[in-house]
């Protein structure tokens, strides 16, 4: 028995997802961004610094000294926070990626399970449309890698969205609920609150206007026809010029936008993104700008990233029919286990040995010992012999 | 395209049927037909079930759009998307006791299948009612468990055998078939929603 929302995962499927975390490390690296890895347990108050409730609802407990842990919802908070621990001596940017698991209760409503990998990157100390391009192309990149050919990542903007809700004049009370409501994506919730503060009926159609806008990059023009105040039209500027660049880079066709795009946690400021491939109806990956969030450590120091899930990632990879690479299996070897020198010998020769007892039953292919040669047999009943060297060489080794 | 509507147990409504056929959709196999099922005319997948399994099909990707009650949706919608409100089959969500049930001295008591609906608005009175969630909140109140029911009007008013007499006291909200979508379709499928959303809309101010 294991707790509920956990899950034990056994090969070939930690096969498919060590292949999809070493591909992803790799297309990180090729960008320059140094993996880093922060530890299970943070200080409740860290995770609490980013005023999301899920963030804030891990599971908690006490070290010896009575200071309250958690263990940690979330590697964002966790990198904010070690950037401003260790790192507030060295020269900005800074670029760092991870691949590690986060633990949050068990919520299949939202399809969270309760641990969770993500292969994420995160670039601080750049406040910039091209380091919002960068991060937007490298998750475009790190999909392509993995082998995706259809793929959709959707851009929007939360400041863009903040700005108009400032527009609407709430009542600071109301416009908290408002804008919780606007995260949940609560409608009813947003047009009571919006009929009790008595907004203008004007500003709640460009509201229910925007919330609509999703599509293509037609919805940039939408979208600046509906501004209403210059926080708006700069953040539209700054889309659309992460649009220009990403698609310089190669990975325009991949990118849509929609303006109702909010995401759950609270922290993000500027760009957000999604992205989506056939047959997995949650994202493979989320992310965007979260100036700000640094501060909270005391280090104010701008931020953008995202996250890719890994299992909705190897999911997507499945229904594309996309073949993953991973370690080769193991060949059995009758005898082996008796004789590790002859183990060894074939593993020096580059092949993935299984020993087993003499005369355990096995399924080909599979080596055979003879004397001092060994007999490779295939699946197909074609037998091939020789030294370790020939074996490996007729495996492909 | 995969579209789910929700009618429990029952046949879609025809009034929503015809809202989509005027939008192009092949719909005629569908009239008459009970959930749950499962037909493919034309390219089209049409899943006939409950409100909570179209949105759990649209949450998770496998339906790219449904059609469900907005009622269902005040209580948490998933992932999915509110598209489109297409103004049919509408309905209040009311707050409904039986006068001989309640009681000054005693705190009120009310079964719902809407819990966060009925919160918000006894959130809105100042009321505190003990709020009891159920799947037939008319026979909670029969059985003696609630002195009344938050429940769609349409359902006071049907015959429910043993239900009892209720009277209506307040709206808690107005209620209508929403078109919704999934996250990923919307997105991947962007071009196919348009069309049908358009189409929709102009079918809905025709009618």
């Amino acid at each position: 028995m294991i707790p509920e929302g956990m899950r034990d995962v056994l090969p070939p499927q930690t096969v498919r997802l060590r292949a999809v975390e070493d591909l992803l490390r790799a297309r990180f690296a090729a960008y320059g961004y140094g993996e880093v890895r922060t530890p299970w347990l943070e200080f409740a108050a860290t995770l609490e610094e980013a005023e999301d409730d899920v963030l804030s609802g891990g599971y908690r407990l006490h070290d010896e000294q009575g200071h309250e842990l958690m263990v940690r919802t979330d590697m964002t908070v966790p990198v904010a926070r070690m950037a401003a621990d260790r790192c507030d001596d060295v020269p900005l940017p800074l670029r760092f990626s991870y691949v590690a698991p986060s633990i949050r209760p068990w919520a299949p409503q939202r399809g969270q399970d309760g641990e969770f990998w993500q292969a994420g990157a995160e670039l601080l100390g750049l406040d910039s449309a091209e380091a919002d391009a960068e991060c937007v192309a490298l998750l475009c990149d790190a999909l392509t890698g993995l082998g995706l050919e259809e793929f959709t990542v959707t851009l929007g903007s939360a400041a863009y969205l903040m700005a108009l809700i400032d527009s609407l004049d709430l009542p600071d009370d109301d416009r908290e609920t408002f804008t919780a409501a606007f995260g949940d994506r609560d409608y009813p919730l947003l047009e009571s609150v919006a009929g009790n503060a008595a907004v203008d009926e004007d500003a709640l159609k460009v509201l229910w206007r925007i919330i609509e806008l999703s599509g293509g990059e037609e919805m940039l023009g939408q979208a600046r026809r509906l501004a209403r105040n210059d926080v708006m039209e700069a953040a539209l500027a700054r889309l659309a010029r992460v649009r220009d660049l990403v698609d310089e880079a190669g990975f325009g066709r991949h990118l849509a936008f929609d303006f109702g795009l909010v995401q759950e946690l609270g922290y993000y400021s500027g760009l957000i993104l999604e992205a989506y491939a056939p047959g997995v109806g949650l994202p493979l990956a989320s992310g965007g700008r979260y100036d700000g969030l640094v501060a909270r450590f005391e280090w104010d120091i701008p931020g953008v990233g995202f996250a890719v899930a890994v299992d909705r990632a190897s999911d997507a990879l499945a229904e594309a029919g996309v073949p993953l690479v991973g370690a080769p299996a193991a060949v059995p070897f009758p005898g082996g286990l008796e004789a590790p020198a002859r183990a060894a010998e074939l593993r020096r020769a580059g092949i993935a040995v299984l020993a087993l007892p003499e005369g355990a039953a096995a399924e080909p292919p599979l080596i055979v010992r003879r004397g001092g040669a060994y007999t490779l047999r295939l699946a197909d009943g074609r037998e091939v012999g020789g030294d370790a060297a020939a074996v490996a060489a007729a495996l492909g080794a | 395209m995969r579209i789910g509507l929700a009618c429990e147990v029952s046949t879609p409504p025809a009034e929503v049927l015809d809202l989509l056929g005027a939008a192009g959709l092949p719909v005629s196999m569908l009239r008459g037909e009970t959930a749950p099922a499962l037909f493919h005319p034309n390219g089209v997948t049409w899943f006939l079930g409950s409100a909570a399994d179209v949105l759990s099909g649209c949450d998770r990707g496998a339906l790219d759009a449904g059609v469900v009650g907005s009622d269902r949706l005040f209580e948490g919608r998933l992932g999915v998307v509110d598209l489109l409100d297409l103004r049919r089959c509408r309905d209040d969500l009311v707050l409904a006791v039986m006068p001989s049930a309640v009681h000054a001295d005693r705190r009120l008591r009310v079964a719902t299948r809407h819990p966060r609906a009925a919160a918000r608005h006894f959130g809105a009175t100042g009321e505190q009612p003990e709020i009891l969630v159920v799947d037939e909140p008319l026979l909670a109140s029969s059985l003696g468990m609630a002195d009344g029911v938050v429940e769609l009007s349409a359902r006071l008013r049907s015959d429910v055998r043993g239900a009892p007499l209720l009277e209506p006291r307040a709206v808690v909200a107005s209620c209508s078939a929403h078109l919704v979508a999934s996250r990923s379709a919307r997105v991947l499928r962007r071009h196919a929603f348009a069309g049908l959303v358009g189409r929709l809309r102009v079918a809905r101010e025709e009618a």
